[in-house]
């Protein structure tokens, strides 16, 4: 199995801050890998380095094989990495099925397609794909609501679904249950489970260590900036240094 | 963005009849509201189009311009000159009064599109007043500054002459022989605007329109989702460009003078109202927000205080002066200041429009309490 | 050499004017974060409060002129001159000082009124909102003043004693440079109510926590502080200032209805290329803009690009957003 996502020698500083240093990690095709570490270690920053919000200071990115540093946001999209964000940026004046169909959209026309004279209505391919996922997803019922009327659990799954539909080899989700009940919880790791079979690669960012454990094919820990342990979640549930970063603390939500 | 699926293309259609039949028999019915003569429906046509063009952008994608007064201008200029040049015909004024509108709106959109949010707009309003300055005092050879750029019985008129073409009396735009003024005129605006209204349909229910929209509700999530948005905003720039040449065009088709005051970026904010006032967004909004601003200029303007002191007679005499007095600034020369009073209303207190109106009046009767119902299409 | 010189004090008067709206303009985007097209509409009424000033200093009656003997004469003799005779008309002929003293608490009033009333309403609407109801309250006042007022200009006299203009070429050594003093005080003027503000910012608590809005609005209201208050005396502050800056403009430049947009625009663009939020940039970038508008009127520069002043600054602030989007000394 080869790497599909190799970060290379990643820094980045904020004025006197070192929020990343050093970060070297290898993700295998087709696993889950799960980025975990205390509040302020740096992940989502590590993740914006990767997807073109943030340009590392030094360093590589490399997503089956080429390298993402410098990319254009839309381009880093085609390429095949999809990120599903933590606080739901949502097109709030569409109905649910129009926001799956932005990005449905996106893979079928590429960055840019002037079509002026087709009808949107009568593309029943795009209409019945973005109805499926929804299905998928749970949310069919909700399909011709508007996207900013729904419960920000509902929210966070339209969110999961645009990256979905696009079929991504290398999906990022930046704390995909954060903030919900236990029983939203086990649904997600349903689907993620579910869609693990599809042979897609995944990086998850948690703090929930029993979302991370029931997913996780190999985990990563990073702590100040820093990757301080790589591993099978065996492996990591007995590193002394994962146990000190978090000072001894297991979260369950 | 209304719910697209709800309104199948059968409704377009019936929407688009219903609409091609209001306006083709305008002249029977306009008169039953005081707009029957031909100046002023031109009007309502001409500035439909303008605002039809100026939603495309501004309503669907969110991006304030002030500066599409000045490809109005250009769409002007370029008429006469085509008048001036080649030939009385309409056609070619307008063919090139669009390609000219769309050029400057390509680099112009361009340039401007290089910023978002408040940069943009004081970008566009930079372009304005530059053009305004260019025209008025600059390039006075082609636009004849203050006194206006006009045709002149004298033009060289290539292609007329070969075609053995002559005017009589004072030059009119023609379309084929056919005098462009009149009812004619305004038939001939009608077709435009009804061209042009389809045209919107088309775009708005395009996966293009939905593309724009989207921009408007998060642009830099619209990046992360693989788009690169700055085409697809230019594309709109330049299209509610030409639609405003072309408004400039037929302005100039029925009157055939070119001024340079309109191309100040105060003209743009005519109609940014008209498209607010009338439902930003929508497809009718901009042609409604249009007709109701020039409807009520005719009215107000002509009104003056002997009118008000009439209406007012039935009171007595001092309550007769009061209302004259409060009234007396907003009507005759005083309606800019209607205008802007409007302005300041509609932005503060109805948002959406007369469409918005519109809708929750229907809500109403229909009896349905959900937003999320439903919602008709227009 | 001494043409560039005057030149210069031409420019520096007209930057002072851009320098002080832009001023106004910043501190209420920078802290509001509202964008205000009605700013010009503030200084135009500072220029017609001088005018309302005037005409009321001014208001005569029908009196026999007595200087006319062999046949009976009348003039329009202002009041003031026949109650107090030479007080009065010295009175008269200083209507623009005086009507700097009564601008101050009028513009302060119709500040603290925009804000209150409308301004206020707008700050959680997005920008797009905020400029066209601003836009439509600055066509509503420009045409109630115009209704008022009349389309013409109106000019106004600087006091007598500084009517005259300055030697300045004895002082820098050239022959033959003349400035009017009246636009010199202008200058001296506007530096000093520029100065004012920036001190007003440094030395005092209120102004330390304006500064504090403008970093970071959040986070001083969660500290607690009533940050609604501020805001709008700074409003009414700024309307002061574009509101003192118009009335002491009146003599060099008679006041008409659609000044304010005028001023506006090209105070947008000064504000832009210095740098949204930049109370500096604002104020370099004006004298910077006010200069080279007026080098680009010289005969000399006209001959070669004919036009080129009427769109020099507009092109400037095109070449800038494009190359340096953050102006020259913004940070937002």
């Amino acid at each position: 199995m080869s790497n599909i996502l190799d970060i290379s020698n990643v820094n980045k500083t904020f004025g006197g801050l070192h929020a990343l240093s050093d970060i070297n990690l290898k993700v295998e095709e087709g696993t889950i890998h799960a980025i975990i570490g205390p509040n302020g270690a740096g992940k989502s920053t590590l993740l914006n380095c990767c997807i073109g919000r943030l340009i590392p200071d030094t360093g590589t990115v490399t997503f089956n094989g080429h390298n993402m540093v410098g990319m254009n946001p839309y381009d880093i999209n085609h390429a095949g990495m999809v990120r599903v964000f933590q606080t739901p940026e949502i097109f709030a004046d569409l109905t649910l099925h129009q926001n799956v169909m932005i990005p449905a959209l996106s893979k079928r026309d590429g960055t840019f397609k002037f079509n002026p004279f087709a009808d949107i209505r009568a593309e029943k391919d795009i209409q019945e794909q973005a109805r499926q996922v929804l299905e998928d997803i749970g949310l069919g019922p909700l399909a011709d609501h508007h996207a900013g009327n729904i419960s920000r659990g509902d929210k966070r799954r339209l969110e999961l679904a645009m990256g979905l539909i696009q079929h991504p080899k290398l999906l990022l989700l930046d704390e995909p249950t954060a903030g919900m009940a236990r029983h939203d919880t086990n649904k997600t790791i349903e689907l993620l489970q579910k869609i693990k079979e599809r042979g897609m690669t995944k990086i998850i960012i948690e703090h929930d260590m029993h979302v991370v454990f029931s997913l996780a094919d190999r985990i990563s820990v990073l702590a100040q900036g820093r990757i301080i342990a790589t591993g099978s979640p065996e492996e990591i549930k007995v590193d002394p240094r994962v146990k000190e970063a978090y000072l001894g603390e297991e979260t369950e939500e | 963005m209304q719910n697209i699926s709800a309104s199948t293309r059968n409704r377009d259609l019936v929407m688009l009849g219903i609409f091609t039949a209001v306006v083709l028999t305008a002249p029977l019915w306009g008169g039953l509201i005081g707009a029957g003569y031909p100046d002023l429906l031109q009007k309502f046509a001409i500035f439909g189009l303008f605002a039809v063009g100026y939603n495309i952008l501004f309503g669907l994608t969110g991006y304030l311009s002030f500066g599409h007064a000045a490809f109005l201008g250009i769409g002007s200029y370029t008429t006469v000159w085509s008048f001036k040049l080649l030939s009385m015909n309409a056609l070619p004024a307008v063919m090139f009064s669009v390609i000219m509108a769309g050029l400057f709106s390509l680099v112009i959109g361009f340039l401007s599109l290089r910023r978002t949010g408040i940069y943009f707009s004081i970008l566009t309003l930079a372009f304005a007043q530059m053009s305004y300055n260019l025209a008025y005092s600059v390039l006075t050879p082609i636009t004849n500054g203050e006194t206006g750029l006009r045709v002149l019985n004298d033009d060289p008129r290539v292609i007329d002459n070969a075609l053995g073409i002559q005017i009589e009396g004072s030059p009119l735009g023609t379309l084929f022989g056919m005098e462009l003024t009149g009812w004619n005129g305004f038939y001939f605006c009608a077709v435009m605007l009804i061209l042009g209204f389809w045209l919107s349909i088309k775009i708005f229910r395009s996966p293009f329109g939905l593309k724009l929209v989207a921009i408007k509700s998060n642009q830099t999530r619209m990046s992360y989702t693989g788009f690169n948005t700055q085409p697809y905003l230019l594309s709109a720039f330049v299209i509610s460009g030409m639609y405003a040449g072309l408004a400039g065009s037929l302005m100039a088709i029925v009157d055939p003078l070119a001024g340079a005051e309109r191309m100040q970026w105060t003209a743009s904010g005519e109609v940014v109202l008209m498209t607010i006032l009338g439902g930003l967004g929508t497809l009718i909004g901009p042609i409604l927000g249009a007709a109701t601003i020039k409807y009520f200029e005719n009215i107000f303007s002509a009104i003056n205080e002997q009118v008000l002191q009439n209406a007012f007679s039935f009171l007595p005499d001092w309550l007769n002066s009061f209302f004259v007095f409060i009234t007396n600034p907003f009507v005759g020369e005083g309606w800019h200041l209607t205008l802007g009073a409007l302005f300041m209303l509609v932005v503060i207190f109805l948002p959406g429009g007369l469409m918005q109106g519109v809708s929750h009046l229907s809500r109403m009767i229909k009896g349905k309490g959900s937003a999320d119902a439903d919602k008709g299409d227009a | 050499m001494d043409a560039i010189v005057l030149q210069i004090l031409n420019g520096l008067d007209k930057g002072g004017a851009y320098a002080l709206i832009a001023l106004g303009l910043t501190l209420v985007f920078g802290t509001l974060g509202v964008v205000n097209f009605a700013h010009g509409a503030l200084f135009m009424l500072g220029a017609f409060v001088a005018v309302s000033v005037e005409g009321l200093l001014t208001l005569s009656k029908r009196v026999k002129d007595e200087s006319i003997t062999f046949f009976d004469a009348y003039k329009e003799t202002p009041y003031l001159e026949l109650w107090w005779g030479d007080t009065g008309s010295m009175i008269i002929d200083y209507s623009v000082p005086i009507s700097i003293l009564i601008a101050v608490p009028v513009m302060l009033l119709i500040g603290l009124a925009m804000e209150r009333g409308l301004v206020r309403h707008f700050y959680k609407r997005d920008h797009a909102d905020q400029i066209l109801v601003t836009f439509g309250l600055a066509i509503v006042i420009q045409e109630i003043i115009k209704a008022n007022f009349g389309a013409n200009p109106i000019p106004i006299g600087a006091p007598e004693i500084v009517s005259g203009s300055a030697d300045i070429g004895a002082i820098l050594g050239l022959e033959g440079v003349v400035y009017p003093w009246w636009r010199l005080i202008y200058l001296a003027f506007s530096l000093s109510i520029i100065g004012g503000v920036f001190a007003f910012l440094q030395f005092t608590t209120f102004g330390m926590v304006v500064r504090a809005g403008m970093h970071d609005r959040q986070m001083v209201g969660l500290l607690g502080i009533n940050i609604q208050r501020r805001f709008t005396i700074v409003f009414g502050l700024a309307a002061v200032v574009a509101g003192l800056a118009g009335v002491m403009y009146t003599p060099i430049l008679p006041p008409d209805y659609h000044m304010g947009m005028d001023f506006l625009v090209l105070s947008f663009v000064v504000v832009v290329v210095g740098g949204m939020g930049s109370l500096g940039g604002a104020v370099a970038a004006g004298f910077l803009l006010g200069i080279l508008q007026s080098f680009f009127s010289m005969n000399e520069v006209k001959q070669y690009l004919p036009g080129i002043d009427q769109i020099i600054i507009y092109l400037i602030a095109v070449v800038i957003l494009l190359v340096r989007p953050k102006g020259l000394m913004g940070r937002d």
